[in-house]
């Protein structure tokens, strides 16, 4: 599976936010904890409303959670060792 | 390993449909299957009653086991993961099909004595079995390595 042109830090905002855990985060935006879990991964992009679901659990701008790295930057970054 | 409800059902319906028709099938190409379509009519009973219960015992079972997750509705990855995996189920029943179709037509003029109704009852099984093999099968795939 071709990595996702997307990254994010919805581990890092959990971590910020008292450790919140996957479940909770997945409870608070009614999905299950595998798909908090592929998201984290990067193995699956939420729709737009889960996307400001998750900026608005954390209270942050969807930028400060997303990042977007054109195709360009991922192909690249897939050659590093 | 960390699998949802969903995923286990996945996979349970995956070996269950292995299993019962992966029996029948060795016993068809063994030369050992029915030989008439009464008599795969009875084996085609007993296949559907051995995977329903199969099914239900170890759905009951998993959901047992999460009576939260089981009874949680599906989030649109799942959601996703379905629609990509029925489309993976459907182009596989497709060629199943063309090719009972392809088996129907040439095999009547080519060789007409070959072409039974036991024969293409079989084909057509097989087509759906692979189909739902493959649905399945691509569902699990997507659940593991992303969407």
């Amino acid at each position: 599976m071709a990595k996702l042109p997307i990254s994010n830090c919805i581990r890092r905002l959990r971590f910020d936010a008292g450790e919140m855990t996957q479940k909770a985060l997945a409870e608070k935006l009614g999905v299950t904890r595998q798909t908090v879990i592929a998201i984290e991964a990067g193995k699956y992009s939420p729709s737009l409303e889960v996307a400001f679901r998750i900026a608005e659990v954390f209270g942050v701008d969807i930028g400060q959670v997303f990042e977007y790295q054109p195709a360009s930057a991922v192909a690249a970054g897939d050659q590093e060792p | 390993m960390d699998l949802s409800f969903h995923e286990k059902s996945a996979a349970i319906s995956l070996l269950a449909i292995l299993g019962t028709y992966g029996y029948y099938f060795y016993f068809v190409f063994l030369g050992l299957g029915p030989s008439s379509t009464p008599e795969m009519l009875g084996w085609m009973i007993a296949l559907v009653v051995v995977l329903v219960v199969v099914e239900v015992l170890f759905h009951i079972a998993i959901a047992v086991f999460n009576p939260a997750e089981a009874n949680a509705r599906t989030d649109e990855r799942e959601k996703l993961i379905l629609l990509k995996s029925h489309r993976v189920g459907y182009l596989i029943l497709a060629a199943g099909v063309m090719l009972t179709l392809g088996r129907i037509l040439f095999g009547s003029v080519f060789a007409p004595e070959e072409v039974t109704l036991l024969g293409i009852a079989n084909l057509l099984l097989f087509s759906f079995v692979a189909a739902e093999l493959g649905h399945y099968g691509a569902q699990l795939y997507h659940y593991r390595r992303g969407v």
